[in-house]
């Protein structure tokens, strides 16, 4: 087992908690964040794409979907995105600073 | 033999009783900070024992600063000047400070340890700030995840300028193993000072939102301060245009009471932006103030209507209502309250209408 550097600890002890969200980010699940990143990296290392790709790609779809305000937009001939929002903002949970929107974007095919 | 444990045990005991004195003795002159003197704008002195951090002893003393995060250093809202003694800025506070920021000694007061003598200033309207003990006394849905909590304040009564928020203390509960602060606007009559309505959308995973509609209940009571915030109506004679989306309703129902218990005659449009029928609410409020106000029209705009419900409103999104309908914008004032993405694109909108961006009032919560 990897040894955890202490901001890996700290990004740990934030996931599991309480403090941003109610329940915390992972909620009852006892799983580590280093095993969930490990298993993602290899994922994406099968699929031949990387995590910078994806982040890219869903940010695009994002800021089409925000035009909507809330109902779903085409995003191209096989999906539709709905942005949701709420006031305020999320202090992001790595170890570096950061605020951003509470937002949640939601996916699915186009009908 | 026995002679030299006896020996080696007092030796032993010696130095951890030495150890133990010198903690005691290093505790008393390195982490004793004393009693500390807080001088605020120049007015008022406070005096506290040192060692805590700037915000809490502030509180203790009932000068409320905004902070949402409960001194966490996550909200990066409870900013004030430190002229003197505050020390060097700290990393945790660099992330919120810009440039203009720092050199005017702005810091953020919850990452500011009270070590000695110190001399800071606040915006004055923050001295009005106080803290009330109420009592829910009323929980009503308005949509299927937006409900108006209704609180009477036990101990106080308050004054507020319509626009305004306040903060309520989510206790310890299941989901959140702390307390934490979230601002709401205030949403009741003004002329009712025991009451506050709060109208809360019930945000996926949200500290307070989860508490407020899963474990808050009718005859609990809960903590407030506040009144904060610059959102207000101008006192011009310029007509009016409200946009609003969701839990945005809030402050805009404070407004349209209190331009009906002042006689307000001013000419205003408020544009309530949902995306299905079931998403609008205090519709029939909203015809009693057109027919109590002078020149008020309510135009609410669903994005998707149900075939089924025969909608016979306006369609689309808000914001291409106001694009639509609202003539000679650059004479009206646009107040705005929704989510950011609302917000911005209202904003885009009115400033291609001609409107200026002075005459353009909102307030993102960020």
């Amino acid at each position: 087992m990897a040894k955890r550097s202490p901001q890996l600890q700290r990004l740990e002890e934030v996931l599991h908690s309480s403090k941003l969200v109610s329940g915390g980010f992972m909620g009852s699940d006892n799983i580590s964040v280093l095993d969930v990143i490990d298993a993602d990296l290899a994922e994406l290392s099968q699929l031949d794409i990387t995590a910078e790709r994806i982040a890219a790609r869903m940010q695009e779809i994002t800021d089409i979907a925000k035009a909507g305000l809330g109902n779903w937009v085409k995003i191209d001939e096989n999906r539709q995105a709905m942005t949701e929002e709420a006031k305020g903002s999320l202090v992001c949970p790595w170890p570096h600073p950061g605020k951003f929107a509470k937002r949640v974007t939601t996916v699915k095919p186009e009908f | 033999m026995i002679l030299s444990i006896f020996i080696a045990v007092v030796i032993v005991s010696s130095i951890g009783a030495a150890l133990a004195g010198l903690l005691v003795i290093s505790e008393y002159f390195f982490a004793n900070y004393g009693k500390c003197k807080i001088t605020v704008n120049d007015q008022r002195e406070i005096t506290v024992d040192g060692g805590n951090s700037l915000l809490s002893v502030l509180v203790d003393d009932k000068i409320f600063i905004p902070s949402a995060c409960g001194g966490r250093g996550t909200c990066g809202l409870c900013k004030l000047k430190a002229i003197e003694g505050a020390g060097a800025l700290l990393p945790t506070e660099e992330p919120y400070l810009d440039t203009e920021e720092r050199e005017l000694n702005v810091r953020l007061s919850c990452q500011v340890k009270v070590r000695n003598d110190l001399k800071i200033e606040i915006p004055p309207e923050l001295f009005a700030i106080r803290e009330y003990t109420c009592k829910c006394v009323d929980i009503v849905d308005l949509t299927y995840d937006i409900k108006r909590f209704r609180l009477e304040l036990l101990d106080a009564e308050i004054d507020y300028i319509p626009g305004q928020y306040v903060q309520l203390l989510t206790p310890v509960y299941q989901g959140s193993d702390e307390e934490v602060y979230r601002a709401y606007s205030i949403a009741s009559d003004p002329n009712q000072k025991n009451i506050i309505d709060l109208i809360i959308r019930l945000v996926p995973n949200g500290i307070c939102t989860t508490y407020c509609f899963n474990y808050l209940k009718v005859e609990d009571q809960i903590k407030i301060n506040g009144p904060y915030g610059d959102f207000r109506l101008s006192d011009t004679d310029a007509p009016i245009a409200f946009i609003a989306g969701g839990s945005g309703m809030a402050p805009v129902r404070c407004i349209l009471h209190h331009m009906k218990n002042t006689a307000n005659n001013r000419k205003a449009i408020y544009y309530f932006g949902a995306n299905k029928i079931k998403e609008l609410f205090l519709v029939d409020e909203m015809k009693m103030f057109e027919a109590q106000l002078n020149d008020f029209q309510f135009a609410p705009v669903i994005a998707t209507p149900e075939e089924e419900e025969n909608w016979s409103g306006q369609r689309g999104l808000v914001t291409e209502a106001v694009q639509q309908n609202l003539k000679n914008a650059s004479q009206y004032e646009a107040y705005l309250c929704g989510s950011p993405g609302m917000i911005d694109a209202s904003i885009k909108v009115l400033l291609g209408l001609g409107m200026s961006e002075e005459k353009i009032f909102y307030d993102k919560f960020e």
